[in-house]
């Protein structure tokens, strides 16, 4: 069935924040393994879509689906990893990278268990994974603006999810970094995760998106192969320029 | 003059201690949840409760305890309702707490020097009683605080992530305030209502300054908290100052003295 091939899915959604409809009947599917790329220029709805996604903000019409369920329902959320748009990953009281990768596996751990050796190790495989082996034991504060990013990323990655869900992950980083962005999502889709990622443009992970969508005022105006994309830019130059 | 020969100065600093461990170990949370403020709305609850129990004659911290808890669940709620903002929300509290115990000391025949050992704190007042009821509620802060850590860390540092990744935000919100309520009640007969939420927020602020960790800030934050505590006492008792007072001024002392060396990068 095709509900089931889905991870992640809006059937005419409807968002309201403050009066403004920021979401107009939006059908959207994000489908197992995929990788998926939505764009479009600031203000045009892209977080509230993922936000609505993950039941972070309600619909005023339609429905969020979640591995076929309705997204009020559902509760294997540690099967969802989420990078959030963020300024820093430092926060009021200092933390060390590893800290903060492991708290990507709380939710995994009962509310008055430890974390084990299982724990321990995932959060080394993806220290490896997100190029932070040896920033390990520094406080996030201290680092740049792109190995913050990848501690966010890496703090959805610890959680070994099966979805993983990016909100502008790569504003902030180096085309250098990019490329090795590139080859972490490669590593992820070979082993069957789906992504979606928020983007302004589709830069060094262009080779591997399968689809793209595009919105504009809250309306999906493309949805289709990221080839295609290349004929909207002329009449929405917005679209492919670069963060 | 031994300090240590007095009995009632034994007792201030067991008492002293108690509460410079318990209340910086809820208060690093509150703190990574830039909810500095929030202690003193509580404590001004409290300060309700410090009044509702000087005039029904029953143990003050015990209704302090009482009123703090309500407080707490009333800021945590407020907090999460769309139509309020967060200072709204303490704002809320602060004021009505504050005038909840004006109105209430109306209604009794209460001594201006008991409500002071409240308001300003009165550590060398504390009877056997009283250091049964701070060990225990105490011991109800640090337990929860080290137990829930994980969970406590994830909510503190994000939120938003928190809440997809499937923790249950809106209660272990909740356990915080309930904790920092019991962190208050306990800290108001040391320090007083007026000066309560500076242990929460005090100790943790020197800590952090030297610290690179959230664990080793967890700890330090508690180190600093006692040593602020037994320090401010026994210069308060050679010195012949207020314990409070002395209390909260070394504790900011700390924090200046941590935040030069780590500026003159001679730690962390």
């Amino acid at each position: 069935m095709a509900e089931q091939e889905s991870v992640l899915r809006l059937e005419r959604a409807s968002v309201v924040l403050s009066h403004q409809h920021v979401l107009q009947d939006v059908d959207f599917r994000l489908a197992r393994g995929e990788f998926l790329v939505l764009l479009g220029a600031n203000a045009s709805g892209k977080t509230t879509l993922v936000k609505t996604l993950l039941g972070l903000i309600p619909t005023a019409s339609g429905r969020a689906y979640v591995f076929g369920e309705p997204v009020e329902r559902f509760n294997g959320w540690s099967r969802i990893g989420y990078v959030p748009q963020r300024v820093t990953a430092a926060s009021a009281v200092p933390a060390t990278v590893e800290e903060v990768l492991m708290s990507g596996r709380a939710s995994r751990v009962g509310l008055l268990g430890r974390y084990g050796r299982e724990d321990r190790l995932a959060v080394d495989r993806t220290l490896e994974l997100v190029d932070l082996g040896d920033a390990r034991r520094s406080p996030v504060a201290r680092l740049s603006g792109g190995q913050q990013q990848r501690v966010l990323i890496g703090r959805a990655l610890a959680g070994e999810p099966d979805v993983l869900v990016l909100d502008e992950p790569v504003a902030s980083v180096d085309l250098a970094h990019q490329e090795s962005f590139a080859g972490t999502i490669e590593i992820l889709l070979r082993s069957g995760t789906s992504i979606l990622m928020v983007a302004h443009s589709l830069g060094a992970v262009a080779r591997l998106v399968q689809r793209a969508v595009v919105l504009e005022r809250g309306r999906v105006i493309h949805d289709g192969p990221p080839v295609d994309l290349k004929l909207e830019h002329a009449h929405h130059p917005d679209i492919g320029r670069s963060a | 003059m031994d300090i240590l020969g007095f009995a009632f100065m034994q007792r201030a600093l067991v008492a002293g201690a108690l509460v410079g461990i318990a209340a910086p170990a809820v208060g690093i949370f509150i703190v990574q949840r830039r909810l500095s403020l929030m202690g003193d709305g509580i404590g001004h609850v409290a300060f309700a409760g410090v009044a509702a129990g000087l005039v029904l004659s029953i143990s003050p911290i015990l209704s302090a305890l009482v009123f703090a808890i309500c407080g707490a669940i009333a800021i945590e709620l407020l907090r999460n309702d769309p139509r309020t903002q967060s200072d709204m929300a303490l704002a809320l509290v602060f004021y009505g707490g504050i005038a909840g115990g004006v109105l209430l000391l109306g209604f009794g025949d209460v001594s201006t020097i008991n409500l002071h050992s409240y308001l300003f704190g009165s550590v060398v007042t504390v009877s056997d009683n009283d250091l049964w009821l701070v060990s225990t509620v105490a011991a109800c802060v640090v337990v929860p605080s080290f137990a829930l850590r994980k969970h406590l860390f994830a909510i503190a540092y994000d939120e938003e992530v928190a809440r997809v990744s499937g923790l249950p935000v809106v209660s272990l919100n909740i356990v915080v305030a309930l904790l920092a309520a019991f962190a208050i009640a306990a800290t108001a007969k040391v320090v007083g209502i007026l000066l309560v939420a500076s242990m929460l927020v005090l100790p943790v602020a020197a800590a952090q300054q030297v610290t690179r960790s959230f664990r080793a800030t967890a700890y330090a934050s508690m180190g600093f908290g006692a040593a602020a505590a037994v320090g401010g006492l026994v210069i308060a008792f050679y010195a012949d100052v207020f314990p409070a007072a002395t209390i909260v001024l070394l504790s900011i002392l700390a924090f200046v003295v941590a935040s030069l060396l780590s500026r003159t990068r001679l730690i962390g």
